[in-house]
């Protein structure tokens, strides 16, 4: 019984240092790795490492099964959850920033008249090309008759944004 | 139990939220998101603590998985208010659309625009005689992406 308690404590311990092993790595060789440069490298990178760490945290709750140690395993769990998730947004904010260009504009004062320089335009319009093919793509939306419209798992995901949008009373576009 | 009070008070966070914004009207949902949830998580935290200990796994339990869920909840808010896909698929819940419709609903010059009056209303940009102008906080800003660049090894444009 000690010893299955032991084994839950390694684990544990182990799932609790992934986390700045994992950013350690990621700061001292990760980041001058080309393919981390992308978001979907980026995203495994993490997606790999929260499914070890729940992994390391579930077999230590098994091998020393209490509320405690399922506490703990909880903890770990959402607290990778925290650290991936405010990497991932501080890595995509600073990387495709529509706000960080026009901001960078505006220092370079290229934003002191009523035109739009044509390189805000162009983002813009790289933002919106291709997004009815990719929403088509996954199977969000369709084209019927010339007209695009949901598909049935579109009209999940849009009733789920719907709701996030109408929760906080925020509405906006782009 | 820990379990329970966590989703309990997200729940009501949201709840309590929700009505804020709108007896508040015009204030930043990140930031009113913010003071709710601290308030309600302390509150939250607070009866934990009583019954299982401060500082205990149960404690850390709910503290974790409390702040999770509402980093979770602003990060999916906001991606649905910026996001143009997910603007678009919430349009398209009301009516089909033609490509050429979309196109003019997302139009290059009022995405540009739209995204300025947000920078204006959170104050990293202002409006002076000569047009739009950057702030004293938008440079701060630009300064601390700039440093996520650099240390994401992204290209450092400035």
């Amino acid at each position: 019984m000690i010893a299955f308690i032991e084994v839950g404590g390694v684990l544990l311990a182990l799932a609790i240092a992934g986390m700045p092993i994992h950013f350690l790595v990621y700061a001292f060789i990760g980041r001058r790795m080309t393919i981390l440069h992308n978001e979907r490298g980026i995203f495994f990178y993490h997606l790999a490492s929260a499914l070890m760490l729940s992994s390391l945290a579930c077999a230590g709750v098994l091998a020393a099964p209490s509320p405690e140690t399922a506490a703990i395993a909880a903890a770990i769990v959402a607290g990778h959850g925290i650290y991936s998730l405010t990497f991932l947004e501080f890595w995509s904010l600073s990387q495709i920033s529509y706000s960080r260009e026009i901001l960078l504009r505006a220092k370079s004062g290229a934003f002191d008249g009523p035109d739009i320089p044509q390189d805000l335009l162009d983002i813009g319009e790289q933002k919106r090309a291709g997004r009815l093919r990719s929403l088509s793509a996954i199977g969000l939306i369709e084209e019927h008759e010339h007209e695009w419209q949901l598909t049935a798992k579109g009209r999940i995901a849009s009733a789920a944004l719907r709701l996030l949008q109408w929760l906080p009373n925020m509405h906006g576009a782009g | 139990m820990w379990i329970v009070a966590s989703g309990t008070a997200f729940m009501a966070s949201v709840v309590l939220h929700a009505f804020a914004v709108r007896v508040f009207r015009g204030a930043n949902s990140v930031v009113s998101f913010f003071g709710v949830g601290v308030v309600v998580g302390c509150t939250m935290l607070a009866v934990v603590g009583t019954q299982t200990g401060f500082g205990s796994p149960q404690f850390m339990a709910a503290a974790a998985t409390y702040a999770f869920a509402c980093e979770l909840y602003v990060f999916l808010f906001t991606l649905a208010l910026s996001s143009i896909s997910a603007n678009l698929l919430a349009k398209l819940h009301a009516e089909s659309m033609t490509t050429a419709e979309v196109e003019t609903l997302y139009d290059s010059r009022l995405m540009v625009s739209n995204r300025v009056e947000r920078l204006i209303k959170s104050g990293f940009m202002d409006r002076s005689p000569s047009g739009v102008v950057i702030s004293v906080r938008g440079k701060r800003l630009l300064r601390t992406l700039n440093r996520l660049r650099s240390f994401f090894g992204h290209d450092v444009l400035c």
